[in-house]
């Protein structure tokens, strides 16, 4: 049987409490006993003593020694009468019972001692009570009793043996007594522990069969009974979760099948790169069976894939790069990170549980969009090179006609004046027509190259003040010829920035032409400053403006705004784009906000530390 | 029916005339004796019996005290004083005897003095008991007492003498720490006394000791206090023990012992320690004997002593004795006894036909110049209740103990 730790104590208590009790007692019976036997003692050496002396003063008077030592010989035999001597007037030990010899303490105690009770202490003998009796007032002799404490003390050891002896037997029995009683009280006590254990670890069909009619039995009651409550409260709950899990099960289904069902491919990978879910789309465009995918790292899919996985298990922003699939399909890949809401800002990327990659199949797209760029470059080459030769004869044939014909011909004559200045008239619009469909062919050729890549990028530390002038320098002329003045706001001694100088000069004479180009009266002011690691540069006029439903428009290819069969057309529609394309190649940002009939203000950033831009590089940001 | 008894009981009677009865029989005079018959003492009682029962055989044989036989009725009490009372008070309450007689030791017979004085009325008198001490001989008790040896004062005082003539003057005692020992220190420091000297030192010993126990703390005492002569005044068993232990250290002090230790008894357990160890434990010890030697053939005691020792080698009751005892031939102890028979059928023969208690104490009283044998006269008196004064000095030589003639020897 175990005991309860609370019992155990208790009788541990019980035990020591009973120890000291049983001590005390003892040692208060003891010295008790041992007053007591030392005043018997006292009182029997006493008696014993004066009963010698008043029974040898005859013999004593008669030198009898012998008969003296025969009397004191019967004495000796009286329990606890250690010694006994007696003294004669002239102070000689006449009679003793000591053996071998007389101890050297008596000796001197015997001439000290002449009344009353002394303690002595008897070399290798012990401790006694000497008591002394005056045989006739001294005048005789005096009587010494040894009363022997050794004795007292052997008895007061014996008595206190036998009564911690015989209170040991009761504390024993008393023990097994308690150990029964107190087992009685524990094992229910027991009981209820196991069951309440029983209980914590969710065994609620437990029993605890204890009947007593005591706290413990109500204990007990009280807990079945929670125990029960629980248990129906365990079960209730159980049925509203069967049926959430059944809802939930049938929404997962749901939203499964919208997943498996997406024309996008979906690839979801964990923060270590590790793919978790696929959709059959996504299956299907790398040409791998689900299980071939499923707990693989993503690297299975390509060197592009992972690097855009591991871009946007950095950042929260959508990333996106396009891929090429199996069967000679393209696929544009958009990445996004996955969250978990409640992480801290500042540890935005530790919150990041991995990254959500849809990928679309572009290969339609890509095709127009190539056929498109092919296009127009035979085609540009084919207009360019007869066009140069074109506006070469022209030339030829203007110079030839106006030096070698003209001064022949007689200009005084109104007809011929006439048709002269025809000519004249005509060669103008020849050129200027010819000098247009030029730009025109250059710009296309300008934005096919930017768009495939083939542009040669001539990047240097360079100055955003010296763009701005040099573009200004070349527009000058315009500037005056419509009147319009240029402001500008430059912040003084802004960082160089690492870009293409004439590129951006082309940007800024596009900017700036438009400006003037839709500008009747006001200004136009041009504004540089450092922003957040960027020069933001902004170019302000008062023209027409743009509508807002033409404002995403404006940066497409040949998109012109107003009507272009009414509206003569004063360009081409490139200016915007190209612009767009090479701000983009520098790691910037192009964008209007312009308001109908008062202003436009075109902006555009250039990073400061954004060296590496390539237009090739695979990702970039929107 | 009852007269058939009586008449079977008569013819017990004649046939079995000491039977256990005996005491109140007529025809028989009963002495009660309580003494040392067991124990490391055991040997003195055991003598003591012999000796007397040899000459009580003797005149039994021979017609008895006016045709009535002498019988002693004997219990042990082991040298200790409670015995000795309790055995005191059946003998004469049960046994109902005519006399106390040939009791043993000093701090028995002193304890059973009182006894005696109440009894008075009974006249209760204790006959020639085997001790030297002072007690009986002094009042109170000495009237209820009648001795033949002479004291340990007397004996103790005579080796005083003799000592202080040769020189030897440091005396020491060593003795039983009780009215016996008591009695010979008291001789022995009188005696100093008297030529201005007093006890050098001192040692004592409990009544009882054993020739096994060890003595060396006693000899140590002594012999640090550097006396020149021992008196003993104990037990032979612890007497032979004591000179054994003196005589393992290398001391050849000379020891002068008492009568009560039984010189045999002593200087057997000394011979067979020589048997065993080789060493000599016998030399330059005296004696002192309260009766003549058993050697001396001119006494005709002692030569009525021999032959009827030799005729009846009596023994004391089988329950009596211890099983492995042996019994002396001769000893200074039954010749002892023997004497006290003698002088006791001396006394009885002075009654008459009809001895009674009451007469005992006059017919004592009465006796003068007795002729038992020895060279001294047996005298009594009112006030004489010692018959004999003369102490008897031997030495062990030879296998013998022979009497001392010249102290010289001893001469420092
Ligand atoms: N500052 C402006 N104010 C009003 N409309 C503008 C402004 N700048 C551009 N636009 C509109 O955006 C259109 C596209 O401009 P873009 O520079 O691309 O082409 P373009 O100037 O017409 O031709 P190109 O620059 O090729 O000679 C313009 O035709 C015009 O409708
Ligand atoms: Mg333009």
């Amino acid at each position: 049987m175990r005991m309860s730790k609370l019992f155990q104590r208790t009788l541990l208590g019980i035990i020591l409490l009973f120890a000291i009790i049983f001590f005390t007692i003892s040692i208060f019976s003891g010295w008790h006993l041992y007053e007591n036997l030392k005043e018997e003692y006292k009182s029997k050496g006493t008696a014993i003593a004066s009963s010698i002396a008043s029974s040898s003063v005859e013999t004593i008077l008669n030198l009898d020694s012998a008969t003296v030592q025969a009397m004191i010989d019967q004495y000796l035999e009286i329990e606890g009468v250690s010694y006994v001597f007696v003294i004669d007037s002239s102070g000689e030990i006449i009679s003793h019972t000591f053996i071998p010899s007389i101890p050297p303490e008596i000796v001197e105690l015997s001439k000290v001692h002449k009344r009353g009770i002394r303690d002595i202490k008897i070399e290798g003998k012990g401790e006694f009570l000497d008591i002394v009796a005056p045989i006739t007032e001294g005048a005789i002799g005096f009587v010494h009793v040894g009363m022997s404490k050794n004795i007292i003390n052997e008895k007061m050891w014996a008595v206190i043996g036998r009564q911690l002896g015989l209170l040991l037997l009761i504390f024993l029995f008393s023990l097994v007594l308690a150990y029964f009683m107190v087992n009685r009280i524990s094992k229910p006590l027991n009981d209820l522990t196991e069951y309440a254990k029983k209980l914590l670890n969710h065994d609620f069909s437990a029993k605890v069969d204890i009947k007593s009619k005591d706290e413990i039995g109500l204990l007990a009651n009280t807990m079945q009974s929670m125990a029960n409550n629980i248990n129906e409260i365990f079960d209730r709950y159980e049925y509203a979760l069967k049926d959430a899990v059944v809802e939930l099960q049938d929404t997962l289904a749901y939203l499964t099948t919208i997943i498996d069902n997406m024309a996008d491919g979906l690839i979801v990978v964990d923060k270590e790169g590790v793919i978790n879910h696929i959709n059959p789309a996504a299956s299907d465009m790398f040409g791998l069976a689900e299980h071939e995918m499923i707990g693989k790292n993503i690297e299975i899919l390509g060197k592009k894939l992972v690097d855009l996985v591991n871009k946007s298990l950095k950042t929260e922003n959508i990333l996106s790069t396009e891929i090429a699939l199996t069967k000679n399909r393209f696929g544009k890949a958009v990445a996004k990170s996955i969250k978990k809401e409640y992480f801290s800002e500042d540890s935005e990327a530790k919150g990041i549980l991995g990254s959500v990659i849809l990928i679309r199949d572009i290969t339609q797209e890509k095709e127009i969009d190539k056929v498109k760029t092919e296009f127009i470059t035979i085609v540009s080459h084919e207009l360019r090179t007869p066009l140069t030769s074109i506006l070469g004869f022209v030339e030829m044939i203007e110079r030839k006609f106006r030096d070698t014909l003209i001064p022949k011909i007689d200009t005084s004559e109104a007809k011929i004046s006439k048709v002269l200045n025809k000519i004249n008239r005509d060669f103008d619009i020849i050129r200027s027509e010819g000098d247009r469909i030029t730009s025109l062919i250059n710009d296309i050729l300008d934005i096919s190259k930017l768009e495939s890549g083939a542009v040669k990028w001539n990047f240097e530390e360079i100055s955003i003040e010296e763009v701005i002038f040099d573009a200004y320098r070349a527009l000058s002329a315009l500037f005056e010829q419509r009147g319009i003045p240029f402001k500008h706001t430059i912040q003084s001694s802004l960082p160089k920035i690492y870009a293409d100088k004439e590129r951006l000069i082309q940007v800024m004479i596009n900017l700036l032409s438009n400006a003037l180009k839709f500008t009747e009266k006001g200004y136009i002011a041009c504004k540089a400053e450092l922003k957040n690691n960027e020069i933001l540069v902004s170019i302000e006029d008062t023209g027409t403006g743009i509508p807002a439903s033409d404002i995403n428009k404006i940066f497409e290819k040949f998109k012109q705004v107003g009507d272009i069969m009414r509206d003569k057309p004063k360009g081409t529609g490139l200016g915007l784009p190209i612009s767009k394309q090479i701000i983009e190649a520098h790691g910037g940002k192009i964008w209007v906000e312009s308001q109908v009939g008062k202003g436009s203000v075109f902006y555009f950033t250039i990073p400061l530390r954004n060296r590496e831009v390539n237009k090739n590089e695979s990702t970039d940001s929107r | 029916m009852s007269g058939s008894i009586l008449s079977i009981l008569l013819v017990l009677f004649i046939l079995f005339p000491s039977f256990s009865i005996a005491q109140q029989d007529d025809n028989v005079i009963v002495l009660g004796m309580s003494a040392a018959f067991k124990g490391p003492t055991g040997g003195l009682g055991i003598e003591l019996y012999r000796g007397a029962m040899a000459y009580f055989s003797y005149i039994n044989d021979n017609g008895g005290i006016n045709g009535r036989k002498i019988v002693i009725k004997a219990y042990d009490d082991g040298y200790n004083p409670i015995p000795t009372i309790k055995n005191t008070i059946k003998l004469i309450e049960e046994d109902k005897v005519f006399a106390l007689f040939n009791y043993v030791g000093t701090p028995t017979v002193t304890r059973i003095l009182p006894i005696l004085k109440s009894n008075s009325d009974k006249h209760i008198y204790l006959f020639f008991p085997f001790t030297g001490a002072m007690p009986h001989r002094t009042p109170p008790y000495d009237e209820f007492v009648f001795n033949l040896r002479a004291s340990y004062e007397q004996e103790t005082g005579g080796l005083v003498e003799n000592f202080i003539k040769i020189g030897r003057k440091k005396i020491g005692i060593f003795y039983q720490a009780d009215a016996y020992g008591r009695s010979g220190w008291n001789g022995v420091r009188k005696t100093l006394a008297k030529y201005g000297g007093k006890i050098v030192s001192e040692a004592t010993y409990k009544r009882g000791a054993k020739y096994s126990d060890s003595f060396t703390r006693q000899v140590q005492i002594l012999k640090n206090a550097g006396v020149d002569a021992i008196i003993s005044v104990g037990a032979y068993a612890a007497c032979a023990a004591f000179i054994r232990d003196v005589r393992n250290t290398g001391w050849d002090v000379p020891i002068a012992n008492v009568s009560f230790v039984g010189s045999e008894f002593m200087i057997n357990l000394l011979l067979e320690e020589e048997r065993k160890t080789g060493k000599s434990y016998t030399k330059n010890l005296i004696n002192a004997q309260v009766v003549p030697s058993y050697e001396d053939m001119r006494l005709p005691a002692v030569k009525l002593y021999r032959d009827l020792m030799d005729r009846y080698n009596p023994m004391p009751p089988s329950e009596l004795m211890e099983k492995d005892y042996k019994v002396l031939k001769y000893s200074f102890v039954s010749f002892e006894g023997f004497l006290n028979a003698k002088v006791m059928v001396e006394i009885l023969k002075k009654m008459g036909n009809e001895p009674k208690r009451e007469d005992i104490k006059k017919a004592v009283e009465s006796i003068r110049n007795i002729d038992i044998g020895i060279d001294e006269k047996i005298n009594f008196s009112h006030k004489k209740h010692q018959a004999l004064d003369k102490v008897y000095y031997t030495t062990f030589k030879e296998g013998k103990f022979i009497p001392i003639r010249d102290w010289s020897e001893w001469k420092k």
